[in-house]
């Protein structure tokens, strides 16, 4: 898989930064970027993206209902979707991947974990 | 860890940037907040505002490892978490705590802004706030890393996890989302078990349980998490590695491996202050609005010359009427803006006051007497600098009361005094002045017998006027020994001498009265604010300087031809008695010889001890100045207490008094130059 | 030290030395100035701003340390100016046209150093300064990070921090009293 258009989405204007400036690797890649769940939505509809950031507090919609509203279609259901969270109790990473998140990583990141997480997708 | 990567100065920028908004947004909910908590129940989305405020703050934090402000944030959405779930109610404490919370936000941000890393101490203390309001230990990172149990896992499973340690395994619980068109080839066991070393998989299940609708539609079911309990030799990252996942999915069962401990520092819970409708600002913030404000004061005295020069030469002229007007109006609003900027800074005396209920209980038990403390005004309000500055002053007095003031009791009773000596502290308003009285019922100091002591050690001549002010002079003086004859002071001679010093610093006066076996009051006067000071303006050799107003006593306007030189030293005679007096150029060192001739003035000021006549070429005026800090950048500087700033710009340096007298010192090594008796 | 061409010198205009602040870890800038006759350098970071000596009145401070020119009124702030020359002991000449002062952090503090002129922000290498303590001839080694070749010849390049370390200052102070 090609790392062509990724979807950032984290009310934190500095944390989706963080995080682009996490995907540097992937310097030919698209960057969108959204500040919550609705505004996802709208970017998701617009175009499909090969790759979605989420937090999971987040204003509007937050990210369990993004990524639940996501799975809803079939086409999406394999949509590689990582979690990028605060959040990291058990209970938080089971909720996560109940709602259907492909992988959970919790902040602080390092860029090279969301590297070999972005690398496996790409096999 | 926060990665390196993220270490870069743009990205740091963004963040507080961001968390600056975040910080405001926080200000303005938590006032709101307090406006209506005592009524109404908090609004859900208020309180849910302010908790993703901490929240998101904590993650940025976190990202760029500011760990003082992410603990801080950390804790603050504790809080909030705890109103959004409803387990505490919003009350006075709380708010107290959540402001403080984000003012130490606001200094860690500002530090880091500044390049000066976190400032971690209020971060810290106010976290330690926090905890205490919680009443939890400080959440560490491990903390939510608990390891799970064995509850609900299979015989094999259970036996297998008891016998790990001995085979040098752990279990670890992974929760792995597979089904990406099985892309990762993973649902095969064996996939998993070479993921993890010499380990083995126990159980692998589907989380099938409360499965959200998005399966309805979905038989075949391909996207599904597993959870995986398995035996493993190699940690977590390397797990990860290995499975290409992050290491939160991993879980470390309880009973095998490692258990992380919990660091948890001991926390001294702290007492939330008196809760009040109070915003606290930094005093350094305070400290630039002061000195603003002093900026604008001097430009005010220049623009009133300007007025004043104006005025003179245009009497008739209406529009110079109507400017002369504008200009005592904004003065009026000065003075009213000066004084609201002062009183920003003002506690109440009786905190500096009540800490010395301490030192007196001490001191009466260990000497066997009996003192009470009592105050006078403590309501009265002090700029809190000056709290800080005049309390080990205060001590020395204090302490002198107790020592030197107050007798046993049975020495009391025989005087026909009431066993239990008393000790007043006392505060008030004088004009620009404020005044701190130490008032004891003791024995009082014996002026003959210091007087007999310091005409025999040659300090005085025995023609001079005996007063109080000359007393205080003697005793505050430095290096006046004492000898048996007057021991009850001997304390009170070294101890007086710092107090004196440090009231001239601060441009106070100190000022004593006793009865002999009545009791000692020695009064402290100080300007109402440290920043600024009004200070008589001088000229020498084409520079100018600035004297203090409260060391000037008067000014006199000489013919250097009446200054006689005795024995080395300068003296004049004032009013039938001798005054030292210096040569301000040549004592501060650039003027190579004193000049005999011509008109000057001689600036009469009262240092430590002794009273000096300061021969300068011209008076320039009187103003207000701002005092700033020299020693700070320029190390010690003898005769200059600091410098200020004319609304011209120019710079112009500030006398020391005291400092002056010690060069004199120095410089005429053995003569005496001592003040004499000037009233 | 071998001099060649004389220095081009640095307008006082700093924002190509502020967009130069911005670098790689390895890669030191150095900010280089002229005492008497040699040049000298330090790390750009240190510097706040480069004012024309003749633009700034200076106050003189009686019993300041012997090489404390005075202070200068920076937009409300006073700050201490050294003369660097005389810091190291060169015979002070009077002051040229393209004398500057250099305002700089060092440590919590901001200090003014007069200069005989700005030269130029040179890029090096942090492995081209050679540690090489007693080539700078007049300058206290310990304050002397080390030496670099630039085009002109060597940079003696300074150590602020070291300069204008507490117990320095102090000792300034002890000197003077």
């Amino acid at each position: 898989m090609q790392l062509g258009d990724v979807l950032i989405v984290d009310d934190s204007k500095t944390m989706r930064m963080l995080v682009s400036f996490a995907l540097g690797k992937y310097w030919g890649c698209q960057i969108r970027e959204a500040a919550n769940g609705v505004e996802a939505l709208e970017r998701v509809a617009e175009r499909v993206p090969d790759l979605m950031v989420v937090d999971i507090n987040m204003p509007e919609m937050n990210g369990l209902e993004l990524i639940q509203t996501i799975r809803k279609d079939p086409d999406k259901r394999s949509l590689p979707i990582v979690v990028l969270t605060t959040e990291g109790s058990d209970e938080d990473i089971r909720k996560g991947m109940l709602a259907g998140a492909t992988e959970y990583l919790v902040k602080p990141f390092q860029p090279q974990k969301l590297h070999s997480i972005i690398d496996r997708f790409e096999d | 860890m926060a990665p390196e990567e993220f270490n870069d100065a743009s990205l740091v920028q963004e963040f507080i940037v961001e968390a600056d908004e975040y910080l405001r947004s926080l200000d303005d909910d938590l006032l709101a907040l307090e406006r209506i908590y005592l009524t109404d129940e908090a609004p859900d989305d208020l309180i849910e505002n302010m908790f993703r405020a901490t929240h998101t703050i904590k993650g940025l934090a976190a990202m760029f490892d500011f760990d003082d402000i992410k603990n801080l944030s950390h804790v603050m959405e504790s809080v909030f978490q705890a109103f959004r779930k409803k387990e505490r109610a919003v009350d006075e404490a709380c708010l107290e705590v959540l402001f403080r919370g984000v003012d130490a936000l606001r200094d860690a941000l500002a530090a880091v802004s500044a390049g000066e890393g976190e400032v971690v101490g209020s971060a810290r203390d106010a976290v330690r706030a926090i905890d205490a309001l919680l009443d939890s230990v400080p959440v560490t990172e491990n903390a939510d890393r608990t390891p799970t149990g064995l509850a609900g896992l299979g015989e094999y499973a259970q036996a297998r996890i008891a016998e790990a340690p001995d085979e040098g395994l752990r279990a670890v619980r992974l929760l792995l989302r597979w089904g990406i068109e099985l892309r990762l080839g993973a649902l095969r066991i064996s996939a998993i078990e070479r993921a993890l070393g010499k380990g083995e998989v126990l159980e692998a299940r589907p989380l099938l349980d409360d499965i959200p609708m998005i399966f309805e539609a979905d038989s075949a079911r391909t996207d599904v998490t597993f959870e995986v309990v398995a035996l493993t030799d190699i940690t977590d990252a390397e797990i990860g590695d290995n499975l290409g996942v992050s290491v939160s999915t991993i879980r470390t069962i309880a009973g095998t491996g490692d258990l992380q401990k919990s660091d948890a520092e001991v926390c001294e819970p702290t007492v939330a202050a008196s809760a009040q409708h109070i915003i606290r600002v930094d005093i350094g913030r305070l400290d630039e609005l002061m000195d603003l404000t002093g900026e604008i004061v001097t430009a005010r005295t220049r623009l009133e010359d300007l007025v004043g020069e104006i005025k003179a030469a245009n009497r008739k002229d209406e529009s110079v009427q109507l400017l002369a007007g504008a200009a005592k109006d904004l003065s009026r609003l000065v003075d009213g803006l000066q004084d609201q900027v002062m009183r920003l800074r003002m506690v109440p005396v009786n905190q500096l006051f009540s800490k010395f209920h301490r030192t007196v209980r001490d001191i009466a038990r260990w000497s066997g007497k009996e003192i009470q403390l009592v105050f006078e005004g403590e309501e009265t309000e002090l700029d809190k600098r000056l709290i800080e500055q005049v309390e080990e002053t205060l001590l020395h007095m204090v302490r002198n009361a107790c020592d030197h003031g107050i007798e046993t009791p049975e020495e009391r009773v025989a005087a026909g005094k009431p066993r239990q000596g008393t000790i007043t502290l006392a505060a008030g308003h004088e004009g620009n002045y404020v005044f701190i009285e130490t008032r004891d019922d003791g024995k009082g100091l014996d002026v003959g017998a210091i007087w007999n002591k310091a005409v025999e050690q040659g300090r005085i001549s025995s023609d001079e006027e005996i007063g109080d002010a000359l007393i205080v002079d003697i005793i505050t003086g430095s290096g006046f020994s004492t000898a048996e004859t007057i021991t009850d002071i001997s304390g009170r001679g070294v101890g007086m001498d710092i107090v004196r010093k440090k009231l001239a610093e601060l441009g106070g006066t100190i000022q004593f009265e006793t009865e002999f076996r009545g009791g000692t009051t020695f009064t402290m006067r100080l300007p109402l604010t440290l920043a600024i000071m009004s200070a008589l303006l001088v000229s020498e050799e084409e520079r100018a300087f600035a004297i203090p107003l409260a060391s000037v006593a008067e000014v006199l306007r000489v013919d250097r031809g009446e200054i006689r030189t005795i024995k080395g030293s300068q003296v004049m005679d004032l009013r039938g008695h001798s005054l030292p007096v210096v040569d301000l150029g040549h004592t501060l060192g650039f003027e190579e010889e004193p000049s005999h001739t011509g008109k000057g003035f001689v600036v009469v000021v009262s240092g430590v001890g002794h009273r000096l006549g300061v021969l300068v070429d011209a008076l320039v005026g009187q103003q207000q100045v701002v005092v700033k800090n020299l020693e700070e950048t320029l190390g010690r500087t003898p005769g200059i207490g600091g410098a200020t700033i004319l609304g011209d710009g120019s710079v112009v340096p500030i006398i020391d008094v005291d400092g002056v007298v010690d060069l004199i010192a120095g410089r005429s090594k053995n003569e005496t130059v001592v003040g004499g008796g000037v009233r | 030290m071998a001099r060649k061409r004389a220095p081009k010198v640095l307008d006082e205009d700093l924002s190509s030395v502020r967009e130069a602040r911005v670098s790689d870890a390895d890669t030191l800038q150095l900010v280089t100035l002229l005492l008497a006759k040699d040049e000298f350098g330090f790390h750009i970071g240190k510097v706040q701003e480069i004012i024309r000596y003749s633009a700034m009145k200076i106050t003189a401070i009686p019993n300041a340390p012997r090489f404390v020119e005075g202070v200068i009124n920076l937009r409300g702030r006073l700050v201490p100016v050294v003369d660097l020359r005389k810091r190291f002991g060169f015979t002070a000449e009077a002051l040229g046209k393209t004398a500057r002062i250099i305002i700089v952090h060092v440590g919590a503090r901001t200090i003014g150093l007069v200069v005989d002129a700005v030269v130029e922000v040179v890029r090096v290498s942090s492995l081209e300064v050679e540690r090489l303590p007693d080539l700078a001839a007049g300058v206290g080694t310990e304050f002397v990070e080390g030496v670099c070749r630039v085009e002109r010849g060597m940079v003696v390049v300074l150590d602020l921090e070291m300069m204008f370390s507490q117990e320095e200052t102090d000792a300034m102070g002890s000197l003077a009293g």
